[in-house]
C-alpha cells in the first residue's frame, strides 16, 4: 500500500480492537452508581417546595416594587460634600459626610471615618502608603442613622482600587485582607461581645464583608442565596452550602440573571446568634464576582444599624469602591505597547523566569484559536519543580479584533463549562493589542486559588483592565 | 439499535443498560484513542455513563445518541486533563503516568489491534488522530464534527484535510523503515 492508495475513511471503518474492553463488570458499576445517585430531574421535584416558595417571594417584592412601597430605600439623595482626609497625610480618623435623609438640598452628617490599610497576602514589595481619593456619597443617612454608624476607607499598597463600608459605631476593625488569589476582606467585632477562643460555640457580635471572583465561590455562593440558581451551581460541580434556618427577605435580579441581589436572616442552629446579611453577585466578565456581607447579632441592639449597613451595601452593590491609585514606580512600558519580552523582563525583576513546556508536559489549553498555535509557558520560580508549576498560555494574532475575539471565545468556554465540570484550572485573561496572555491559577476545596500579584503585576501593564471568565 | 429521544429521557436505570451494551465499546474505544492508556479509558467511560444517565433528560435529539456520548466522554478527558494538573501540583507524584505502563499497553496493542493503520492513527498528535477517529470511524458530519470540537466547519476541513496529510506521512515513514 502506498501514500497515495490510503483512504484513511474506509479503513478506519473496522473496529481499532479484536475485544470489548467496555466489561459488563464496569456496566455494573455504572448502574450501582447510578441508581445511588437521583437524576436531575428527581432532585427538580423534591425543591419544587423551595422554588415555590422563592416564587411567592419575588411575587411579594414585585408588588411593593409596583406599590412603590420601596421607592424610599431605592432613592439617591442629593450628593454631599464629604470630609476628606489629606492625600498622604497620617491616617487619623476623619469625618466623612454623608447627605442627610429628608434635610435640606446640599445638607450632610457626619460619620467618623476610619483609614486602613489592607495586608496583602503576596507582597510584591512595591507598597504605597498613597490614598485614593474617597467616592462620591450618595447614600443618605438621618442623624439618628448616622450616630450609630461609623465609616472605613480600606486601601491597597498595591494601588488597585480600595473600598469604603459602613459599620456599627465604636466597633473593632480587627483585620482587613487581600488574599492570594485576589479575593478581599474585612471585619469588625463588637469588643463588648467579642465571644472569645475558649468558647467556640458561643461566636461574638461581628460584621464580615469579602468579596472574591474565584469561580468556585461566586457559582456556590449564588447557588446558597439564590435558590432558583441551585441548581445551576450544583451542575458546574460547586454544590451550594445549605443554610438551614435562613430566611430570604429579599431576592432579584436583572432580566438575563448576569446579576443579582439577595438579603437574608439566619438563625444559627444552637448558637442563639442571628445573623443578618446581603449578597450581590455578578457573571458580567468586567464585574465578576460575589460579594457578601453578614452581621451576627445577639439582641436587638444593633439592628437598626445592622439595617442601615446592609443598605449602603445594597445601594452600592456590595462596598463602594475608590479609583486605583498609580503606584510608586508608574509602569513605563504600559504607556508604550509592550510585548512578551517585556513580560518575560518583568518576571525575571521578581525572581522568576518563562521556559517553554517540554514535550512530556500535557498543555492545558490547546483547543484551536482561530488557527493561532498557543505557545505555553511555565512560570519557573525554582527549577527543581518548574514543570508543574503555574503557566502563561500566549497567543499572537494578528489583528487586535482577532485577539479580542479570542479573549470572548475563551470568556464563554470558562464560562460554559456545561454537565458538571467544573474548572479547577482557572484562566485569567489579558490582552493588549493582537496579544492574549492566559494566566492559569489553580485550586481546590483543599489548596486555595493561588493568584499571584507579581505575575498580575507583570500582566496588568499589558492593558488597564483584566477580563475576567 | 437506535433511541427515541422520549425513550431516552425517560429511562431508568435498568433500561440504561442497553445504551451501555449498545454504545459501550464506542464509547471506550473513543477514549483509549485519546488517552492511549486503558485504566484511563475505563475510569472515563464508567464516569461518561453516569454523568450521561444523570443529564438524560437534557438530552435533545439533536445529536444522535452515540454523538451526544461522545461529547461527554470528550468532556471526561479533558476534564481529567484539567484536573491532572492540580493533582500534579498538589500531590506530587499522585497522577497515574499514561506512559508508565507502556509494556502492558505495547502488549495490550499487539494482542488487540485489528489493523496497522489503527497503530498509525495511535501516533498522530491528539488533535489530528481525535478528528480523524471521528469522521472515519464514527461517521460524524463535518458539522457535527465542528460542533464536537467547537470550531467551525472550514477549520474541521482543514485539520481532517491536515490529519489524513500526517498520517499518510507516517504510514510512508513507518512503511519505509520496515
Amino acid at each position: 500500500m502506498t501514500k497515495k492508495d490510503i483512504d484513511w475513511e474506509k479503513e478506519l471503518k473496522q473496529k481499532p480492537f479484536r475485544n470489548n474492553s467496555f466489561t459488563p463488570q464496569m456496566m455494573r458499576r455504572v448502574e450501582e452508581k447510578v441508581k445511588e445517585t437521583p437524576r436531575r430531574f428527581e432532585l427538580w421535584g423534591r425543591r419544587a417546595g423551595v422554588l415555590t416558595l422563592s416564587a411567592a417571594l419575588l411575587a411579594g417584592i414585585f408588588a411593593l416594587e409596583s406599590g412603590g412601597i420601596l421607592d424610599g430605600l431605592r432613592q439617591k439623595p442629593p450628593q454631599a460634600a464629604v470630609t476628606l482626609p489629606e492625600g498622604n497625610g497620617p491616617r487619623t480618623p476623619a469625618n466623612l459626610g454623608f447627605p442627610l435623609k429628608d434635610g435640606a438640598a446640599g445638607s450632610a452628617v457626619n460619620v467618623p471615618l476610619t483609614v486602613v490599610k489592607a495586608n496583602l497576602a503576596v507582597d510584591d514589595g512595591e507598597s504605597s502608603d498613597a490614598l485614593p481619593e474617597l467616592p462620591s456619597v450618595t447614600f443618605a443617612l438621618t442623624e439618628e442613622e448616622a450616630s450609630a454608624l461609623q465609616a472605613a476607607l480600606i486601601y491597597r499598597p498595591d494601588g488597585e482600587r480600595g473600598y469604603l463600608l459602613l459599620a456599627p459605631r465604636n466597633w473593632t476593625l480587627s483585620e482587613a485582607q487581600v488574599g492570594a488569589n485576589g479575593s478581599f476582606g474585612v471585619t469588625w467585632t463588637n469588643p463588648d461581645n467579642s465571644g472569645g477562643s475558649d468558647d467556640p460555640d458561643r461566636s461574638g457580635e461581628k460584621l464580615t464583608y469579602t468579596e472574591t471572583g474565584t469561580v468556585g465561590s461566586v457559582v456556590s455562593g449564588i447557588g446558597t442565596y439564590f435558590p432558583e440558581r441551585a441548581e445551576w451551581a450544583e451542575q458546574k460541580a460547586f454544590p451550594p452550602e445549605t443554610r438551614e434556618g435562613m430566611t430570604l427577605r429579599s431576592l432579584y435580579s436583572n432580566d438575563d440573571g448576569t446579576s443579582g441581589f439577595s438579603r437574608y436572616d439566619w438563625t444559627r442552629q444552637g448558637e442563639g446568634a442571628v445573623a443578618s446579611g446581603a449578597v450581590y453577585y455578578s457573571l458580567d466578565k468586567r464585574t465578576y464576582g460575589l460579594r457578601h456581607m453578614e452581621m451576627t447579632l445577639r439582641g436587638t441592639a444593633y439592628s437598626g444599624a445592622a439595617d442601615t449597613i446592609l443598605r449602603f451595601f445594597e445601594a452600592n452593590e456590595g462596598a463602594q469602591r475608590t479609583e486605583s491609585v498609580p503606584g510608586p514606580n508608574p509602569n513605563e512600558e504600559s504607556q508604550k505597547g509592550i510585548s512578551i519580552e517585556t513580560v518575560k523582563q518583568k518576571l525575571s525583576e521578581s525572581g522568576m523566569k518563562l521556559t517553554f513546556r517540554q514535550d512530556r508536559d500535557l498543555p492545558f489549553y490547546d483547543r484551536p484559536m482561530d488557527g493561532v498555535h498557543e505557545e505555553e509557558m511555565i512560570i519557573d520560580r525554582n527549577s527543581a519543580d518548574a514543570a508543574d508549576f503555574e503557566r502563561l498560555t500566549v497567543l499572537s494574532f494578528d489583528s487586535r479584533e482577532k485577539a479580542q475575539a479570542e479573549v470572548e471565545r475563551i470568556d464563554r468556554t470558562f464560562r460554559s463549562s456545561a454537565g458538571g465540570e467544573g474548572p479547577d484550572i482557572y484562566p485569567h485573561v489579558f490582552s493588549e493589542g493582537g496579544l492574549v496572555i492566559l494566566y492559569w491559577t489553580s485550586g481546590s476545596s483543599e489548596t486555595p486559588f493561588r493568584y499571584d500579584n507579581k505575575i498580575k503585576g507583570a500582566l496588568r501593564a499589558l492593558e488597564q483592565s483584566e477580563v475576567q471568565p | 439499535m437506535s433511541y427515541e429521544m422520549q425513550d431516552v429521557a425517560s429511562m431508568n436505570a435498568d433500561a440504561f443498560e442497553s445504551v451501555m451494551e449498545t454504545y459501550g465499546e464506542d464509547v471506550w474505544n473513543y477514549l483509549y484513542m485519546m488517552t492511549r492508556s486503558r485504566e484511563l479509558a475505563d475510569d472515563l467511560a464508567q464516569e461518561t455513563f453516569i454523568r450521561a444517565y444523570k443529564y438524560m433528560h437534557a438530552y435533545r435529539g439533536e445529536a444522535s445518541l452515540k454523538t451526544w456520548l461522545l461529547r461527554i466522554a470528550r468532556n471526561r478527558w479533558y476534564s481529567y486533563r484539567r484536573l491532572a494538573f492540580v493533582r500534579k501540583v498538589t500531590l506530587p507524584g499522585n497522577v497515574p503516568e499514561t506512559s508508565a505502563s507502556g509494556s502492558a499497553e505495547e502488549e495490550f496493542l499487539r494482542a488487540e489491534l485489528t489493523s496497522d493503520v489503527w497503530k498509525i492513527v495511535l501516533k498522530l498528535p491528539l488533535k489530528y488522530r481525535e478528528i480523524l477517529m471521528l469522521r472515519a470511524h464514527y461517521d460524524m458530519t463535518m458539522e457535527e464534527l465542528a460542533g464536537a470540537l467547537g470550531i467551525t466547519v472550514s477549520a474541521a476541513k482543514t485539520r481532517l484535510q491536515r490529519a489524513r496529510r500526517k498520517a499518510s506521512e507516517l504510514w510512508e515513514k513507518e512503511r519505509g523503515e520496515a
